[in-house]
């Protein structure tokens, strides 16, 4: 099963053949982007010549530079609290198998259900009241908050499967608890922390209206408000909107790719371990 | 003593009465800037403000004005940020009801300064000052715009047929079969986006129901009139008549209004019958030499009853709880001079609601004029409406009739239903 | 990460390992400020007349859940949620498992196919809305295509039908979370130890086989993760449908978030919208506390 067979091949070809449908609606995405006014319309409302010229407009008049610095670092910060503190909280639930953790286990899972209008006033008032509306710290605050069922659960369904072994020869060698953790059982999460990070730094790189709430007008635009500096009231640019779209979305893919390839390298250490 | 279970329970609700105490104490600080020279301005209106700020920070060197522009979702952060006291100093509102950042809901909580008795105060329309006053008399907001609907034509692509924008009922459906025979769409509608299915039913009853009866949402309000039994039943019937005509595109529900918009850049739509602002919007995004033309749009056989729907566009207001208001109230009184509304009326592509003794180039501005002054105008019903509920049941009706499901009679009944919860 | 052994592991004395209780703290004390006491505030004002402007409010016990049960256009939103969660649940599941199990092959486009398949999900879900809304018009990119590939008579009112409108948000929604899928079924996969199914393999077992009985038993919790997050986010569905159709037309794809949305912001009746939302909460916790049973036993089994 290690060969490529003529079998591989056909899988490879239907694959092919998925991608392309998948990215059909990617390539009228670039189409309009990339709309030439005067220009010849083809296949997929591709038109001839194409017109680069939008890309870098969008770049420019919605000040995007700035917008991506601030995405990442807000993102950046977020993800990585997210995961210290999600993965220490799970390894804690689930290997303390006692009434309470599991109480506990389902209180964090009961996060889940909230549909974000319910706590939206109140939070939004608390803040204000801290004086915190306009500072991106309670951007953080919130994805790390609200993101910690997410993580927590996923941590824990596949730290339930991690032999404890490791873990016990360590115990038995004397480590501290939190030494123990970051140097033995941390590493062994690789793939999941890999999974955890890509996917809640996609959703905080994405979210419109908690930025749009807590940041408006400030200097701390994120890159999804500046994508809508060209929705007006009546209608959208959208050439514009789609270029800003594309510059916008460059970074996270950057960010799939590399942890993508920590996934691999967690799994091959994982195996040998 | 209180027995286990009773203090349990008092203690639930001490928790949720601290809870709310902590969610409700208003923040006591005004929000944007903290420096005492940056007045900040929230709207949802594009580059227009943005357009006239240049003068004010002259007239008061050091001041610096920042525009927050939010088109999204703009009604739902300004009124949560009035909720938590960190709204910007000068705020966009809408006229009247409708909304959490109308005059008459954010107005009657407290939200908005009183400012009936700055100097411009006087210059205000009367129709229009009712629209700006709250519930116990207070004018709140000076009036930027003078907003209408009409029908937005592509001149170019009319005089390649050899055709003129209709004046009469007559003309606007042998204006469709035109169209049709040269194989382009009369009027582009794309009701995907639902605000647009109140333009022409809002500008047909302008002729129609508030030409004859200017007090026709009073007398609702007093029973005398409903939906169902007034001209609102004719207007919804030629709307169908056009549908059936062919005067629109294929399957309006399905098409996004952005959609329209190009088509009528590019000619294959003729037309559109959408709000007065849409001029410089679809000329903005066409091609070079692309020439509008603004009429008012028919309801009858007789040009002469025509009335154009229009009323007072976005309004600006002083965030009661700013702490600069002197700054803010001369903000407001500068938005009020001729040459402010003139600059920002047409960089917003409509006509300016207090010009004062200046005249508006603009042929927009020149159309509306005209009706103001021969007196041929109605105010859009839905400022007028007691309960939120009517114009969405307007919107699903409109649809619903465009997919079969409906019929104007029931659409009707469903408004005079929502009118009186 | 998984190998196969601890699933056959007795559950083995974990005296040794107890990892101090204040490892907990942070994650918890951010949990209850910024998700549980603001929610309890919410559903605390969901028996006020509080219209969220403003600081005065009176209690009003159920009557805002009263008015809302009363309401006829709930019913159908409900329906429409249920119909989009079901469909889009399995369409997203079946399409991004297969997907993992394509490019966890030894293809060699692999890398490439990962990204592409991936592409859709890092686009902001109200823009991905808007440009479905373009591809669907009558005159858009997929009737063009089915005319220009001689299916003409395909050709739909995608978004205008009232038949159709809730099929096509649910294409869309699965072209943007398949590949969301797949990462999670991708992450599971990687761990199945290569020993097991080469094993099964000289036992003659052909590929089909072996990934049926013995690569799905052990992604189970990839599959459980799936499952629930799939059906909770889309029960709670709102991005996509409002941007591709804000609910109609006339109410054909409402779902239950756009109506709490509508509720608050265009109804104005704030009140109202707060027990729409603790009503929503509770369906998801119902529905989501049952499937996690129901697939956690599986998995444990």
């Amino acid at each position: 099963m290690n060969r490529y067979t003529w079998r591989t091949c056909c899988l490879e070809i239907a694959l092919l053949a998925v991608a392309f449908v998948f990215m059909v609606p990617m390539f009228v995405l670039v189409a309009v982007a990339l709309r030439h006014p005067d220009g010849v319309q083809g296949f997929l409302g591709f038109t001839w010549p194409l017109d680069f010229s939008n890309l870098g407009d969008a770049w420019v008049e919605s000040a995007m530079g700035p917008s991506i610095i601030n995405s990442t670092w807000i993102t950046g910060v977020s993800v990585a609290l997210i995961i210290a503190l999600a993965s220490t909280a799970a390894y804690t639930l689930t290997r303390r198998t006692q009434h309470w953790t599991k109480g506990l286990f389902y209180l964090f899972l009961a996060g889940f259900l909230f549909p974000g209008q319910l706590a939206m006033l109140p939070l939004y008032l608390a803040f204000a009241k801290l004086g915190m509306v306009g500072n991106p710290l309670a951007v953080v605050l919130i994805n790390v908050g609200g993101f910690m069922p997410f993580a927590i659960f996923l941590y824990s369904v596949f730290l339930r499967d991690l032999p404890k072994e490791y873990e016990e020869s360590a115990t038995i060698d004397g480590a501290m608890p939190m030494r123990m953790f970051w140097s033995v059982v941390f590493p062994l999460l690789r793939p999941v922390t890999g999974t955890v990070g890509i996917l809640t730094a996609l959703a905080i790189w994405n979210d419109f209206f908690t930025p749009l709430l807590y940041l408006t007008g400030g200097d701390s635009r994120t890159a999804p408000l500046s994508v809508f500096t060209f929705v007006s009231l009546y209608g959208a640019d959208w050439p514009m909107v789609f270029s800003a779209l594309i510059t916008s979305v460059v970074p996270i893919l950057i960010a799939y790719v590399l942890m993508q390839r920590f996934i691999m390298r967690g799994f091959a250490s994982g195996l040998k371990g | 003593m209180l027995s286990t279970k009773t203090r349990r329970r008092t203690g639930a609700a001490a928790l949720a009465a601290a809870l709310t105490a902590t969610a409700l104490a208003g923040c006591s600080t005004g929000g944007g800037s903290d420096d005492a020279n940056v007045l900040t301005v929230a709207t949802n209106g594009g580059d227009a403000m943005k357009a006239v700020i240049a003068a004010f920070e002259e007239a008061n060197p050091g001041v610096t004005v920042e525009v927050r522009d939010s088109p999204e979702n703009y009604q739902q952060v300004t009124a949560t940020q009035l909720t938590g006291g960190t709204a910007p100093d000068v705020i966009q509102v809408f006229p009247g009801t409708g909304n959490n950042v109308s005059v008459k809901i954010a107005g009657d909580k407290g939200f908005l300064l009183d400012v009936s008795d700055a100097d411009w105060a006087d210059t205000v329309p009367e129709s229009s000052r009712d629209l700006l006053t709250t519930d116990d008399g207070a004018l709140v907001a000076v009036p930027m715009t003078f907003s209408s609907i009409g029908g937005i034509y592509n001149q170019g692509a009319l005089d390649e047929l050899g055709l003129t924008a209709p004046a009469t009922w007559t003309e606007v459906l042998q204006f469709c079969t035109d169209a049709a025979e040269a194989g382009k769409v009369a009027y582009g509608l794309g009701l995907s986006d639902t605000w647009t299915t109140q333009l022409i039913p809002y500008a047909l009853t302008a002729t129609l129901v508030y030409a004859e009866d200017p007090d026709f949402a009073q007398h609702q309000v007093e029973g005398t009139a409903t939906f169902a039994d007034s001209p609102w039943q004719t207007a919804l019937e030629q709307y169908v008549e056009m549908n059936d005509a062919g005067c629109f595109n294929e399957s309006p529900n399905g098409t996004p209004y952005s959609e329209v918009q190009d088509a009528v850049r590019s000619g294959d739509t003729l037309a559109t019958v959408s709000v007065a602002a849409e001029n410089s919007t679809i000329a903005a995004g066409g091609p070079e030499g692309l020439e509008l033309t603004y009429a008012a749009f028919p309801a009858t056989d007789d040009p002469a009853d025509t009335f154009l729907s229009a009323t007072t566009g976005p309004s600006f207001a002083v965030n009661a709880a700013t702490d600069k208001t002197d700054l803010a109230k001369e903000f407001l009184a500068f938005l009020a001079e001729p040459e402010t509304q003139i600059a920002y009326a047409d960089r917003y592509g409509d006509t300016a609601a207090l010009p004062g003794d200046m005249a508006q180039d603009s042929a927009v501005a020149q159309l509306v004029t005209g009706y103001v002054n021969e007196g041929r105008v109605a105010s859009w019903p839905d400022q007028l409406w007691p309960s939120t509920t009517v114009q969405p049941a307007l919107f699903d009706g409109v649809q619903a009739v465009f997919s079969g499901q409906s019929t104007p009679a029931d659409v009707l009944a469903t408004m005079d239903q929502a009118f009186h919860e | 990460m998984m190998p196969i052994k601890s699933r056959s592991a007795k559950p083995v004395r974990t005296a040794g390992i107890k990892p101090p209780v204040w490892f907990l703290a942070p994650a918890v004390l951010l949990y209850l400020a910024i998700v549980l006491i603001p929610n309890g505030q919410g559903l605390f004002f969901s028996f006020t007349d509080w219209d969220g402007l403003g600081s005065t409010w009176a209690p009003v016990g159920i009557d805002n859940y009263r008015a809302v049960l009363s309401d006829p256009n709930s019913l159908q939103a409900i329906l429409n949620t249920f119909m989009l969660t079901l469909i889009v649940t399995i369409g997203q599941n079946v399409i991004g498992l297969l997907l993992a199990l394509g490019v966890n092959s030894r293809v060699k486009s692999r890398h490439l196919l990962r990204l592409v398949f991936f592409l859709p999900v890092v686009l902001t879900p109200i823009v991905a809305g808007y440009l479905w809304k373009y591809l669907l018009t009558p005159n858009g990119t997929l009737n063009g295509l089915l005319e220009s590939t001689g299916l003409g008579a395909w050709r739909q009112n995608w978004l205008g039908d009232p038949e159709i409108v809730l099929y096509s948000i649910c294409a869309a929604v699965i072209w943007q979370g398949a590949g969301y899928s797949m990462v999670i079924y991708l992450a599971g996969l990687q761990a199945v130890p290569a020993e097991a199914l080469e094993a099964a393999a000289i036992d003659g077992a052909g590929a089909a086989r072996r990934t049926w009985s013995i690569t799905l038993p052990l992604i189970n919790g990839a599959i459980v993760v799936n499952l629930l997050l799939c059906v909770i986010g889309n029960l709670k569905q709102f991005d996509t449908v409002f941007s591709m159709s804000e609910g109609g037309p006339s109410g054909a794809s409402e779902t239950m978030a756009t109506i709490v949305y509508k509720t608050a912001f265009t109804y104005l009746e704030y009140p109202n919208a707060l027990a729409q939302g603790a009503i929503l909460t509770l369906l998801v916790g119902v529905i989501g506390f049952v499937q996690f049973r129901l697939t956690q036993r599986k998995a444990l089994a």
